[in-house]
């Protein structure tokens, strides 16, 4: 049989590790033993960026993480930092499992060499704060944890917000001692990485959306069996439905915890927001064919 | 199990045959890829990706900065007001070694930067006081493991993260076992010092003191630099390092007038090459946590740990021994992930409080900083000493001794870190 | 040939040296850039930090190959003193052959790693990762030609060098 070995980020108990496990449990069920399926969670092979290269380097079958990973080789996948792509699930689900996200993911595997499978949605991103911040106004100079990407840092310059560029398991310390106002991030990561210990001010923003997926070697998946292939696209989106029911059914759950932690949240209305963001972004030239494609699904 | 017995035999075989740490290292990696035939390429991923994090900067800003504050009359004012302070005690820069480091700690999350930063400041005046380069070397290392444990610390915040534990409450409950660490390093230096007979350099009159403190004015506000930059949010540490170095350039330049920019190009090549010495043995050691995982060591773990009827005392117990062997080879960041996943489920099953267990495991790790032959903290203070590798090994040992010590009590006594957190209503 | 060797080695020598110098010199200024830039004028400055991140490994990989024609390595050095003076001579070019082997597997996979990620570029800077792997590349082959300068050449340059740099170990450095 087949042996698939898959990377990922989230840590043992996170909801993106279940949703590894969900694929597993449904390619054995199509697959029985001839597939032998190994999840390495909580960035045991390495760091996202080492295990993009080992995907593509084909030491390592597929990883599952955010499709914006892919950034550093394919201008497409940068498009995940754009500010206010999606209205609302419905929407995302349109655009990735649509004509205009199979494209796009086209395009990623024929020009880059990774194959995305099974887009999934793990919620929205939000602003956390360290002062009160309850609208637009309140967000603007403040200085707001940003990753390295040029999208990401247009849309939080765009929103007005100052982005400073830290990284990740630096973020705790960052914001405990001040060097930055906050980060923005989806809900599960708020509480997965136990910011809200250090910040208490949630402003529901809902400014970004990261596309999870399987991403692998596009020449391993191509020299699969088709029965194999054809197992792995229905486990692959059997995972992002379980995710989008898990996120539903999650995140009135994690604001509650939040709440119950002290945390303030504010939900602001977000025409403000949208608008700014619009009148304000400017983004890398690359990027524009794809923005306008997105923009254009209705 | 077999693959870390190759790779520990052959790496120990090597490097007792004077082949460099970084050399024999990875030809021990290049055995286990030839046995196991292993994709080589991730070898060369994880050298480069190993040293390419932003917070090991520190080491050659500190190692810079002390250098540019010696050479411009920096360190000696500071150091000489000290001492007048301190000046019935033998030794007293190996007391102020061990609190620079207290301080240091209660700024910095991480050890590599209070290594290096007290390292390069104490190690010469250590050696004024008459201590060997080892002890010096030993002992400054060994402090600055207390610089992850008082908070702020990256570890306590990487195993929060993954343990799913209140990081407030690890941060609480690691000021006395903090404090314990360092307490138990004044008493050894002090007795040291004692024991060897070290001078005491003699407490001047008042006004002498006030006269050096007015002319370490501008060098005092070093610290002050630190700490307002820091507790204010102006940089994160590693950054003050750099800060540092061009303020102590503008001191020793413009106040003192003792820089002389012509020193400048050496102090730069002399602390780059000693950083690069360092960062080759962490880039190549960066590739054991992945032969690790894909070896499937962790699951042998479980079932060992399975299938053994432990007591919850032989549970810690084994706890401590596996994290200090994995803290010989392992990143504390790579072995808190691979590992406390495996031994949490279980410590918990045995009603150890996961807070108490963080501390216990991060101090593990910690004490991996200290130990030989892979302590990142010996290489640093190592190299910042320039004496022979042995010398500072066999003065290690005392220091790892001590600081086990502790451990244990730590381990045992759950008091130690729960009692503050419980008091503040955590 | 044995002067040639170590007449290019003597150059290599400085410019390496001077390189990790202006290597370390330009990081601490691009990070009080940083600072300054986030804290007073509120600008992100990614492109900033890669190319500090790239000076830092360049830094590394360069000045270890420079470690490497020093004899400056690292070494657990437990048995020195028991060892004759003949079977240490012989040791060392055990140690040297040992070092090749290492930097010849090296060579081999950093280049393969090169290749695999020909495409990749670091997001603010669009700067290719060949820059970043490029360095292990080049350490493997200046350390490979080191120490075939001390194999092949045993001029005597090369030898003072080693033993010149060998020297310091023993008394205290330059900024004590
Ligand atoms: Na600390
Ligand atoms: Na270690």
């Amino acid at each position: 049989g087949v042996t698939i070995r898959i990377g990922g980020a989230g840590s043992p108990d996170s909801p993106d590790t279940k949703a590894m496990e969900v694929f597993k449990q449904k390619m054995e069920a199509e697959l029985g033993s001839d597939v032998s399926i190994q999840l390495f969670p909580s960035s045991q092979l390495g760091t996202v960026d080492e295990m993009v290269e080992q995907v593509k380097g084909g030491v390592l079958e597929c990883m599952y993480e955010s499709v914006g990973d892919l950034g550093s080789f394919h201008p497409a996948a940068n498009v995940e930092g754009v500010a206010y792509f999606y209205r609302d699930e419905d929407h995302f689900f349109r655009i990735w499992r649509g004509p205009v996200g199979k494209e796009i993911l086209d395009a990623i595997a024929k020009d880059a060499g990774f194959r995305v499978l099974g887009p999934a949605f793990h919620g929205f991103r939000q602003f956390l704060l360290t002062k009160p911040a309850e609208s637009l106004a309140d967000i603007q100079g403040r200085k707001i944890r940003a990753p390295g990407i040029p999208a990401y840092i247009a849309s939080i310059q765009a929103l007005g917000a100052n982005p400073a560029t830290i990284p990740f398991e630096e973020v705790y310390t960052a914001i405990q001692q001040g060097v930055v106002d906050g980060v923005e991030q989806p809900l599960v990561a708020i509480k997965d990485q136990r910011f809200y210990e250090v910040a208490k001010h949630l402003l529901i923003t809902n400014h970004m959306a990261e596309t999870m997926g399987f991403m692998c070697g596009e020449p391993w998946y191509q020299g699969l069996d088709k029965r194999v292939q054809d197992a792995f696209a229905k486990s692959a989106d059997a995972s992002a439905d379980w995710y989008r029911d898990y996120t539903d059914s999650s995140q009135a759950k994690v604001l509650e915890e939040l709440v119950a932690q002290g945390v303030v949240v504010h939900k602001p209305k977000l025409d403000e927001f949208i608008a700014k963001a619009a009148a304000d972004s400017k983004y890398d030239a690359a990027l524009q064919p794809y923005i306008d494609k997105i923009r254009a699904v209705k | 199990m077999i693959m870390l017995l190759v790779l520990s035999v052959a790496f120990l075989v090597l490097a007792l045959l004077a082949v460099p740490v970084a050399v024999a290292l990875g030809l021990s990696a290049l055995l286990v890829i030839a046995i196991w035939g292993m994709p080589g390429f991730i070898l060369a991923q994880k050298m480069v990706n190993g040293i390419d994090s932003f917070p090991l900067l520190a080491v050659p800003f500190f190692i810079l900065a002390a250098a540019v504050m010696n050479s411009g009359g920096i360190t000696t004012r500071v150091v000489d007001l000290f001492s007048s302070m301190l000046g019935r005690i033998r030794g007293s820069s190996g007391v102020v070694n061990v609190g620079t480091n207290v301080f240091l700690a209660g700024i910095s999350g991480s050890s590599v930067a209070d290594a290096s930063a007290s390292g390069a400041l104490l190690i010469p005046e250590m050696r004024k006081d008459g201590y060997s380069g080892g002890f010096a070397a030993a002992l400054t290392a060994g402090a600055a493991v207390i610089g992850p444990i008082i908070p702020p610390s990256i570890p306590l915040v990487i195993y929060g993260v993954i343990a799913q534990v209140s990081i407030t409450k690890l941060f609480v409950g690691a000021y006395i076992p903090g404090i314990l660490i360092a307490l138990a390093l004044i008493a050894y230096v002090t007795s040291y010092a004692r024991r060897h007979q070290l001078p005491a350099r003699g407490r001047p009159s008042w006004g002498v003191i006030g006269r050096q403190f007015k002319g370490s004015a501008w060098a005092l506000s070093m610290p002050l630099l630190l700490v307002v930059g820091a507790k204010g949010g102006l940089f994160t540490v590693t950054e003050l390092g750099a800060v540092l170095v061009l303020y102590a350039i503008f001191i020793g330049w413009v106040i003192h007038r003792e820089f002389s920019w012509r020193q400048l190009p050496e102090l730069l090549t002399d602390a780059g090459l000693q950083t690069a010495n360092i960062m080759l043995v962490v880039a190549v050691s960066s590739f054991i946590a992945y032969l690790v995982v894909v070896h499937g060591i962790p699951a042998d773990i479980q079932s060992l740990l399975h299938n053994a009827d432990l007591s919850p005392w032989e549970f810690l117990l084994l706890v401590n021994v596996v994290f200090l062997v994995a803290g010989m080879f392992l990143d504390s960041t790579p072995a808190t992930i691979i590992l406390v996943p495996i031994f949490l489920p279980a410590a918990k099953s045995f009603g150890v409080d996961p807070t108490h267990f963080g501390l216990v495991i991060v101090l593990n790790l910690m004490v991996g900083l200290i130990h030989p032959p892979l302590g990142l903290n010996l290489l640093i203070t190592q190299s910042i000493a320039k004496v022979p590798m042995r010398e500072v090994i066999w003065a290690s040992l005392p220091v790892v001794a001590i600081i086990l010590a502790v451990l244990l009590i730590i381990t045992f006594v759950p008091q130690t870190v729960l009692w503050l957190p419980g008091v503040m209503g955590l | 040939m044995a002067n040639l060797l170590a007449s290019v080695g003597n150059g290599l020598r400085r410019v390496l040296g001077f390189l990790v110098g202006a290597a370390l010199f330009a990081i601490v200024i691009l990070v009080c850039i940083q600072v300054f830039s986030r804290y007073f004028i509120g600008a992100p400055t990614p492109g900033l930090a890669e190319i500090s991140r790239i000076l830092f490994i360049w830094m590394t990989f360069l000045g270890a190959a420079l470690l490497v024609s020093q004899r400056q390595l690292i070494v657990i050095d437990l048995l020195h003193d028991r060892l004759s003076s003949g079977i240490f001579t012989r040791l060392k070019v055990l140690v040297d052959i040992a070092t090749a082997v290492f930097l010849v597997f090296l060579a081999v996979y950093a280049r393969h790693l090169m290749i695999v990620v020909g495409q990749k570029i670091a997001p603010a800077t669009g700067i290719s990762f060949d820059w970043f792997y490029g360095a292990l590349l080049a350490f493997s082959v200046l350390g490979l030609f080191f120490v075939a300068e001390r194999l092949f050449g045993a001029s005597r340059a090369g030898q003072e060098t080693a033993s010149a740099a060998e020297k310091p170990i023993a008394h205290e450095g330059a900024q004590s």
